[in-house]
């Protein structure tokens, strides 16, 4: 899988934390916490939901008011503007935690909920832990590069949640071809006698949790109860129990066969992509598609008209693949390299065909020799 | 645009054929050696004849070509790269397979023609039946009664009568098509054509070894050499080759070995018909129940889940 020309152009997580402007999507369920033309500070409660969950500030500035001109996922949302002032002023500095192993269970679980470090559940009695270093796309780096930067601080989070939930075994996945993380974490993990590394075979989609998980454990060990945090949620969790601050930047991966200069940027959520794009990227082909979270498995936004959430790993400009569609020759391909052993073939043809297992890795229509795109049979579940 | 695509693998219907051509060629070189420079060398054929095994390969491979390009040009308007048009289906391959499975004795104007006919006919068709196979027996039962009778055997071995073993079968010794009897190269190249994922070979085991265990009992009952069965006439060379052509075959890993049992099975029941053809109307046959056996296997497997 080669042909994104530009391999990415350096091994630094770049910044771009300055955006004139943040968009916070107000989602369903939320009631604005600010004022029109009001002062906020980094860190600041915007919206609130039912749950007292609450959305804040990600920068310090005015707050300008709402617009309704953006798209999030191809749906027309409405975002609360906020100015920069780049100062990045807050209101109270609440100091560094010394020893993020010294939290009790439930506050570990109470300041991960507080601030949305994390979606995965903490509550079930698991036995086992997996932090998923591999990155979910084939042609995603963000995962890869967090481990690479942070990796003394996620092992440190890591030992500190095994801890905290009295885990009995940990596995770090890794994939085996990522030689930098294989050399950087074999000569930390040794103070961490309760992570093992794992190295994992360099195969698409082996980033999936249910298939990384396949391929780690027996289903009677998954029976037993299995957590999976990958490094993105190890990273936010360790920012939360360390400095008890909500999470207000991203890590995501730019690149495309349409940008000059690939990268890996940190950028504040909710940071317009046009903005993130014009002010980190050469683009170098006009003719290109948006794709957010992966060019295989990836949603394919309508414009540049979006903004960064909690959910965007991975921004791709690339031009479509135009190759004909032939009739298909029968190959079994699809239904053989299914990692969910589903028959795509089958359920193209038959509408009425179970897909509910299906974890839209989008394998079925990379491989196929026929070129038949099965994305728009196959519906299925987003696992993450 | 909400499912565009944007990367493919490189697997494609060329490479697959080249693939599978170029794991071909041992064999060929092979047949043209046992058919062509052997019997040039010990004058049994002269210079024309020297080459002839290799023109009959070459001139199925042309004619496949040339449908393609044919049709993909003419019929559908097709502007992409000439090499592209080419490999557009695999007629190509289905060339060079008649020219491995075909006696040389066979008439090279009914043999061309027959190919390009029927290629032709299969273009406007929904491939549903074995084309190799049908151009086969086509070209098989036009021999038999226009031109006095078929035989896989070439002027050196009907001058002499041999009586072979087991060793002289895996090395090429024995009858079969053109470059179809080296059953040690064949071996290879499935391994080859399995390893590279360029095959259906479960349908190759399931019917050797369906087709080993039946005869091999017949075998001992009737007295008779299983490797003079089961390793002349092509058969071995058909179920690794031909049987599992992508189209007419069953595409799922259950139904693709149910497929060669069956293949396995009529081929031994046909076998008493005609020895020759047996493996042909098996693969036939079978291949016109593709579609049914995928569908009870997909039932099937979604009943245990």
């Amino acid at each position: 899988m080669k042909n994104i020309k530009n391999e990415l152009s350096d091994n630094k997580i770049h910044d771009y934390l300055n955006p004139d402007y943040v968009y916070i999507p107000i989602l369903d369920g939320y009631r604005i916490d600010v004022e029109e033309n009001s002062k906020v500070y980094k860190e600041d409660i915007l919206l609130t939901n039912k749950d007292d969950l609450h959305i804040y500030s990600p920068i310090s500035g005015k707050v300008i008011g709402k617009t309704s001109s953006l798209l999030l996922k191809n749906k027309q949302v409405t975002c609360l503007v906020i100015e920069n002032d780049f100062k990045e002023s807050v209101r109270k500095n609440k100091g560094v935690v010394r020893y993020i192993s010294d939290y009790s269970k439930s506050e570990l679980i109470d300041l991960i909920k507080t601030y949305q470090a994390s979606k995965v559940n903490l509550y079930n009695k698991a036995t086992h832990l997996v932090i998923n270093g591999i990155d979910k796309d084939a042609y995603e780096k963000t995962r890869s590069y967090l481990v690479n930067e942070y990796s003394d601080k996620i092992l440190e989070t890591v030992d500190a949640i095994i801890n905290v939930l009295d885990i009995k075994d940990t596995l770090f996945a890794i994939n085996n071809s990522d030689t930098n993380n294989v050399l950087n974490l074999s000569s930390h993990i040794g103070t961490y006698p309760n992570i093992k590394l794992k190295l994992m075979p360099d195969t698409y989609p082996i980033g999936f949790k249910t298939i990384l998980l396949n391929n780690l454990y027996s289903s009677k060990q998954l029976d037993e109860g299995v957590i999976v945090l990958n490094v993105e949620d190890v990273y936010n969790i360790y920012t939360v129990l360390k400095r008890k601050k909500p999470i207000l930047e991203k890590i995501i991966t730019i690149s495309g066969n349409s940008v000059e200069n690939s990268m890996v940027v940190r950028t504040k959520i909710g940071t317009s992509l046009q903005d993130l794009i014009t002010h980190t990227c050469k683009i170098g082909n006009d003719k290109y598609y948006v794709v957010v979270n992966g060019l295989i498995s990836g949603l394919t936004l309508e414009s540049l008209n979006s903004v960064i959430t909690n959910d965007v790993r991975s921004i791709f400009l690339n031009t479509e693949d135009v190759q004909k569609e032939v009739a298909c020759i029968n190959c079994g391909l699809c239904n053989l390299k299914c990692p969910m052993h589903l028959n795509p073939k089958y359920i193209k043809e038959h509408s009425k065909a179970d897909k509910s297992k299906c974890i839209k890795c989008g394998l079925c229509t990379y491989i196929c020799p026929s070129r038949i795109n099965f994305k728009p049979y196959l519906g299925g579940n987003d696992e993450e | 645009m909400k499912n565009n695509v944007y990367v493919r693998s490189k697997r494609s219907i060329k490479n697959i054929t080249l693939l599978r051509i170029v794991l071909l060629l041992p064999l060929i070189i092979y047949g043209v050696y046992k058919n062509g420079i052997y019997l040039y060398i010990n004058k049994y054929t002269n210079i024309l004849g020297l080459f002839k095994p290799l023109v009959f390969i070459l001139i199925g491979a042309l004619i496949g070509a040339i449908v393609n390009i044919l049709y993909e040009y003419i019929i559908k308007r097709n502007k992409d790269k000439l090499i592209d048009v080419i490999f557009s289906s695999f007629h190509v391959e289905y060339g060079m397979l008649l020219g491995c499975i075909a006696s040389l004795n066979t008439n090279l104007i009914i043999y061309s023609s027959v190919i390009f006919v029927v290629f032709i006919i299969s273009k406007f068709l929904k491939n549903r039946i074995n084309t190799i196979c049908f151009i086969f027996i086509i070209i098989y039962v036009l021999q038999y009664y226009l031109f006095g009778g078929f035989s896989y055997l070439n002027a050196y071995d009907t001058s002499r009568v041999f009586n072979f073993d087991f060793m002289d079968y895996m090395v090429g010794r024995g009858e079969g098509g053109i470059a179809t009897t080296h059953i040690i190269l064949l071996i290879i190249s499935l391994l080859g054509i399995t390893i590279t994922n360029n095959n259906k070979t479960n349908i190759s085991i399931s019917a050797i070894v369906t087709s080993l265990a039946i005869f091999s009992i017949y075998a001992i009952i009737s007295n008779n050499n299983v490797g003079t069965i089961l390793l002349q006439n092509s058969y071995i060379f058909l179920f690794t080759y031909v049987a599992t052509d992508y189209v007419t075959s069953s595409y799922t890993p259950n139904g693709q070995v149910i497929f060669g049992i069956l293949v396995g099975c009529i081929t031994f029941g046909l076998y008493f018909v005609n020895p020759i053809l047996a493996p042909y109307i098996s693969i036939i046959i079978v291949s016109l129940l593709n579609n049914l056996i995928d569908r009870v296997t997909n039932k099937l497997n979604n009943n245990t889940k």
